[in-house]
């Protein structure tokens, strides 16, 4: 990707993402139930979204790794940079969610089953993190980082159905429900579309970025490498005496 | 109704600073590595 194409995309996401903000706080009005508590929904739908994507790249890559025929280090380096970027994108759901629960539910947390999943999505992808970080070589940390990426990715339709399955506060799918009948404010369906698409292309941006510092991380590693050995070299042909 | 507005702000401002904070991470780090791998700067 050149620098300009780069740099256009930058610039794409910034506007992108201020007319959801300029749709979701001033132009699309207040909820019948939610009052202006629905313009969090602005916010917690695109990100949870962006998460489920982002651990699902995570999962293909992870595959395509594993797979011998397939196997190359940009997909570990793939899966890691998109771990990271839903894990941000996780933590925020979770805060955002709780910040709309408050004045919804009357609460900011309750242990139901679709918030304490998500929870556990978080720190399953935080431990998958902090695994990518334990040294050893790239081919063991390759396999070992595969295999915890498929196992987390268990958990992504275990929320995703987790209100569905169980008894949950927080309510079931609303907008793509085929069993209720939705009425929604044609600039409310647009704000919602349009933050979900303006949130899709600032992913791709990051997953670019951090792929882009996965490499220079991976470069650095091998230089690191390289002038260890020299100097190992270069110690033992000074024999002593 | 109004207090809901602190809510409404409170979401935005940290989901604001959560994504600025990262993406600034990651151009400072990418710079650094940069300078790094060019053999700019010192470690």
């Amino acid at each position: 990707m050149t620098f300009l194409r780069e740099r256009g995309l930058g610039i794409s996401v910034v506007v992108a993402l201020a007319i959801t903000a300029v749709f979701a706080l001033w132009i699309s009005p207040r909820d019948i139930e939610q009052g202006e508590a629905v313009r969090l929904l602005y916010l917690h739908v695109p990100t949870i979204w962006i998460a489920f994507l982002a651990f699902f790249v995570t999962a293909l890559s992870s595959v395509l790794w594993l797979v011998p025929r397939t196997r190359s280090t940009t997909w570990d380096l793939l899966a890691g940079a998109s771990a990271e970027v839903g894990v941000v994108f996780t933590g925020i759901t979770l805060v955002v969610g709780s910040l709309w629960g408050r004045p919804t539910w009357g609460t900011y947390w309750v242990w139901d089953a679709r918030l304490t999943t998500t929870a556990i999505l978080f720190f399953l992808y935080l431990g998958y993190l902090a695994l990518r970080r334990t040294g050893s070589t790239a081919e063991e940390r390759g396999k070992r980082c595969a295999i915890a990426a498929l196992i987390a990715f268990a958990d992504v339709p275990i929320v995703h159905f987790s209100v569905t399955w169980w008894q949950t506060l927080h309510q079931s799918g609303t907008v793509f429900n085929n069993k209720i009948s939705v009425q929604i404010h044609g600039s409310m369906a647009f704000t919602l579309l349009w933050s979900v698409a303006s949130f899709t292309l600032f992913y791709v941006y990051l997953v670019m970025r951090r792929l882009q510092l996965a490499e220079l991380e991976e470069g650095l590693e091998e230089r690191e490498l390289e002038i260890a050995i020299t100097e190992r070299v270069r110690a033992e042909q000074v024999v002593p005496v | 109704m109004e207090h809901v507005w602190g809510y409404v702000i409170a979401g935005y401002v940290v989901a604001a600073v959560g994504l600025t904070t990262y993406v600034g991470w990651l151009f400072r780090r990418t710079r650094r590595l940069r300078r790094l791998l060019r053999g700019d700067a010192d470690g």
